[in-house]
């Protein structure tokens, strides 16, 4: 016996009278930070068309591998996505998936992202796994979804200096989004040029100087 | 016609079966109030849904360990290992058979119904050796299984029981001093007649027997017997389903006779300072209880605060602190009894050990440093007072020959 067990024991009959730090679940739920990583969703742009350009970087960087995607051509009648390609078949295994967020990270047009699902507990392992009818947005319905908590560049009021636009790549807006915006050019002009196999740089070229008063 | 129910031998039996069916209710609704007691100093709730506040959660408890698979191991001894937990329960329950529930309902005239199932005279030694006996269930239990640490473990637990009966016993004659007797019945009315509690005349006592008696029933902090982080769960390693549950049932039985014993002998049983709130029937029967369910909450509390005493330590406490306080303990209160000397005497004296005893310990733990275990250490080492240093002689760095160390 000593005063350190009576001091204890004074411990821990307080905390009889603290209230306790569980929810009485189904009657309450947890209010959810805005980071929560959940279920995800496919998003979708403002004109209805999907975000997805089947691009497979989701299933490249889960370390999972609970992503599978079938990616299609869009065509002139059957246009789902800005973009070449489409996904067609766009599978997540919520039973291999970590939540991780790696997939959202990875995703250049901002097409899927986690949100707020938690309840996700199937009878059957077959019902675990999400096709792209339960994983895309219906229509009508455009969100960037959680994108918005952490993709967002900086408020206007902000006083942190802005990259200027010189048109040089230095890594100064690197982020997911911005890949593939690019008609930044490196310091280093290319030394050779060969015409037969830079026809796509300079379509894209092309297209770029069009493009340079536009970009945000 | 129905005169035959008053016969005193038909009347202990209908007696016993009401105690022991309202003890094996209790000892599941003991699980239920541990586990949310336990949950709330946790800052969590406990099991709260089946039934309005969890009530049918013992009955869930019941019903899914009656439906488990009870796998005998096929290295165990099957007859001792079926018959070891049923020797625990009995031993258990025997105990409590001379504990007085509540006054006679007749106030002073005895009747063949009043609460106590057998008042013998040497009820306190009753209780003392049936204890005793439920070392064998734990023993036998853990040598059945056919397992080495369910042995290794059974042997630990019966060591430990073996040591703190001791103290357990010298602790409680300086109680059988003041009292006079041996009989229950006859300690509770010996409190009523000296108007006092003998808490008040033996506080070291009730310190003593509180330590001896958690380290009894096996029970937080002295429950390394049963541990499931060391030992695997010690002697109750093999045993799954009912026969599990058998063995829970003797530990928590023989929490609540621990907690009768120090409610009747320390705290004046079923009598409130002699108010004459017994002569009401059936009130001494809800003040006894009230008495014994302060106890468990003790009991529960000092679970969800206290760490495990590794073993040495424990079998240290068990013999080198408690014992010779215990015999202290007999020594002051035999010289204040025999010399006819006030109550309050013997408890001054017991109050001052027991606050001498705090601070001496206080003192011991604050001036160690961060580390250390005890104050006899050599140059800050950290180890042990049971290790001995060994002396070293220097080498003799010349007379090495082959090996160079730069």
């Amino acid at each position: 016996m000593s005063f350190d067990i009576l001091k204890g024991m004074a411990t821990t009959f307080k905390n009889m009278g603290k209230k306790p730090t569980t929810i009485s679940y189904p009657e309450e739920e947890r209010e959810l930070p805005p980071r929560f990583r959940g279920r995800h969703v496919l998003h979708r742009y403002d004109n209805d068309l999907e975000r997805c350009v089947g691009c497979f970087l989701c299933a490249g960087a889960c370390p999972a591998d609970a992503i599978y995607i079938e990616a299609d051509e869009n065509t002139e009648e059957n246009r789902v996505s800005p973009g070449e390609r489409y996904a067609k078949v766009f599978d997540v295994n919520l039973l291999r998936c970590i939540f991780c967020g790696y997939c959202q990270a990875a995703c250049p047009t901002g097409a899927i992202t986690l949100e707020h699902e938690y309840k996700l507990a199937t009878y059957y392992p077959e019902d675990s796994i999400y096709h792209k009818d339960q994983l895309l947005e219906p229509h009508g319905q455009h969100t960037i979804g959680s994108n918005d908590v952490w993709a967002e560049p900086a408020p206007p009021q902000s006083a942190q200096p802005m990259p200027q636009e010189s048109g040089v790549f230095d890594g100064s807006r690197a982020s997911a989004a911005a890949v593939g915006l690019g008609n930044s050019t490196t310091e280093r002009p290319m030394l050779l040029v060969n015409e037969e196999q830079d026809e796509d740089r300079r379509l894209l070229e092309d297209a770029g100087d069009k493009k340079e008063s536009t970009r945000p | 016609m129905l005169d035959f129910l008053n016969n005193e031998i038909v009347a202990a039996i209908i007696k016993s079966a009401i105690v022991i069916f309202a003890l094996l209710t209790a000892f599941a609704y003991m699980t239920l109030i541990e586990r949310r007691v336990v949950a709330k100093m946790q800052g969590r709730r406990g099991p709260n849904r089946a039934g309005p506040s969890g009530v049918f959660q013992p009955i869930a408890d019941a019903v899914k360990l009656a439906f488990k698979e009870q796998i005998v191991p096929t290295q165990a001894k099957k007859a001792v290992y079926l018959i070891a937990p049923i020797i625990s329960v009995v031993v258990a329950l025997c105990a409590f058979a001379v504990v007085p529930i509540g006054n006679n309902w007749l106030d002073g005239k005895h009747t063949v119904w009043d609460p106590v199932i057998g008042d013998i005279n040497v009820g306190l030694l009753w209780i003392l050796s049936i204890s005793s006996l439920s070392v064998y269930g734990i023993v036998l239990g853990g040598w059945a299984s056919g397992n080495r640490y369910s042995l290794l473990g059974s042997l630990r637990s019966a060591a430990q029981m073996v040591s703190y009966e001791t103290s357990l016993g010298l602790a409680l004659s300086g109680t059988l001093m003041w009292a006079g007797t041996l009989s229950m019945v006859g300690i509770v009315h010996a409190q009523l007649d000296q108007h006092i509690w003998f808490i008040f005349a033996q506080p070291l006592g009730f310190v003593l027997y509180l330590i001896a008696g958690v380290a009894e029933v096996n029970r937080a902090p002295f429950d390394l017997p049963e541990a499931e982080q060391e030992l695997t769960a010690g002697y109750l390693t093999e045993y799954s389903g009912l026969s599990w549950s058998l063995y829970q049932m003797a530990e928590y039985i023989n929490m609540i006779t621990v907690s009768a014993v120090a409610s009747t002998l320390f705290f004046g049983g079923w009598s409130f300072f002699g108010f004459g709130l017994e002569r009401i029937p059936g009130l001494s029967i809800i003040i006894f209880l009230i008495k014994v369910a302060c106890f468990l909450f003790l009991f529960i509390w000092l679970r969800a605060t206290l760490p495990r005493i590794r073993y040495d330590l424990l079998m240290r406490l068990g013999w080198q602190l408690l014992l010779p306080l215990a015999v202290l303990n007999v020594v002051i209160t035999a010289i204040v009894v025999a010399l006819g000397l006030p109550w309050w005497i013997s408890g001054l004296a017991g109050l001052a050990i027991v606050v001498a005893l705090l601070y001496f310990v206080r003192s011991r733990t604050h001036d160690l440093q961060v580390g250390q275990i005890s104050t006899s250490t050599t140059h800050g080492a950290i180890t042990p007072t049971s290790v001995r240093l060994a002396k070293f002689e220097a080498i003799d760095e010349t007379a090495v020959q082959g090996t160079v160390v730069p």
